[in-house]
Parts: C-alpha cells; structure tokens; sequence
C-alpha cells in the first residue's frame, strides 16, 4: 500500500524542480543572450572602428603627397588628428564597456547596472565614430580644395 | 661538324645578349618615367570620399534595446 504514496511523491518531485534550480537556469538563458547580443554589436562596432582607422591611414597617405607637392594641408591635418583622437577614445570606451559586461550580469539590479554601460556606449562609442566619421569627411573635403602648387 | 655546332651555339648566345641589352637600354627606360602612382591623387582622394559616404555608420539602438529587454524583471 506504501508504494504507489512513494512512487506518486517522486514522480511530482521530478514534474516541478526547485524554484531556485530554475531561476538559475533563466538566469543563465537571460546572461547568454546579453552576451550574444553584446558580441554582435561589439564586433559591428570594431569593424567600423577598423574602417575609419584604415581610412585615416589613406587620408595621410594623400596628405603627405600633397605636402611633398607643395600644399598647405594644415586645416586636413587638423582635422584627421581630431579623428584620430576620436577613434581612440571610442576603442577605449568599447574596451571599457566589455569589462563591465561581467559586472552587470552578476549584478543584484543589473537593469541599473546596465545602465552605466549603455551610456558609455552610446556616448563614448557611437557618438564617437560619428564625430571621427565626420572628422575625416572634413578633412577628405579640405583636401579636395586644395591645389598642390606642383601640379 | 662538333666546331660549327658550337660556333652556331655563341652566336646565338651572343644575339641574346645583345638583343637582351638593346632592350633594358631601349625599352625598359620608358616603362620606368610611366606614372608611379596608379591612382592620381585627386583620384584616391574621390575614392577616399566614396568609401566614407559608403561607410553606413553602426545603429546600436536596437542591440541596447534587446539588452534590456533581457534584464527587464
């Protein structure tokens, strides 16, 4: 008679595991995605970040055959030093970002937590490619104002 | 028979070279004052511009978005 009150116990205890079990394991679901979703926008930024660089590069590439013709590039120099700056301080702030990553998952308030790192993403990240974006239009734009006394 | 044989052989060796000669004196001089540069300048810089109105500049809006949709309670 004892047997079938044991078995119905066991078999209720496997059907609902431990409220704690499963908390963790949302936790690990919600901490995966944050990840993935971290690292997609993470590498989409390091991309443009590596774009600008590489743009910079061919910018001062032009800029010294200017010089060597002749030009004054100073206004282009200015301001392909200025996005230069930029792009630095952007790959700063993502390098920052991603290190608190961590600290907002094991957070007791993590939505406040994120908080931080949003606004260091929005406005050291983002706000800083396009500032560096439109540094080197600028700085593209002077050059093709400016005549090389050699030509 | 072996001494034209080997008569034949320098005189062929010789046309090489003098050929071989006449065009590094000739030709290759001409190639050489040909533009260094591919691109003019004025070129690269047109496509310096391109490429950066290309460059379609990253929206994380979204991403932030997800993120704390994730964290909401």
């Amino acid at each position: 008679m004892a047997l079938p009150v044991l078995a119905e116990e066991n078999s209720a205890a496997t059907r609902t595991p431990p409220v704690k079990e499963e908390r963790a394991k949302m936790k690990e679901r919600r901490d995966a995605n944050i990840r993935k979703f971290f690292a997609n926008m993470a590498r989409r930024l390091e991309n443009m970040i590596s774009r600008l660089e590489q743009l910079a590069g061919r910018i001062e590439s032009r800029l010294k055959k200017f010089e060597e013709r002749g030009a004054d590039v100073t206004g282009a120099r200015e301001k392909l030093a200025l996005a230069r700056t930029k792009i630095v301080g952007a790959k700063e702030a993502l390098a920052q970002a991603k290190g608190k990553l961590e600290g907002v998952l094991s957070s007791r308030n993590p939505k406040e937590a994120f908080k931080e790192v949003r606004e260091g993403l929005v406005k050291g990240v983002a706000v800083k490619i396009r500032e560096a974006h439109e540094a080197l239009v600028v700085a593209v734009r002077e050059l093709k104002n400016t005549r090389p006394s050699q030509y | 028979m072996e001494n034209t044989n080997t008569k034949i052989i320098i005189l062929i060796a010789l046309l090489v070279a003098v050929l071989a000669v006449a065009w590094f004196m000739f030709f290759r001089p001409e190639q050489a004052d040909g533009p260094v540069d591919n691109l003019s300048t004025s070129d690269e810089v047109a496509a310096i511009e391109e490429d950066l109105n290309q460059s379609d500049l990253p929206d994380i809006s979204e991403d932030l978005k997800a993120m704390e949709g994730e964290l909401a309670p």
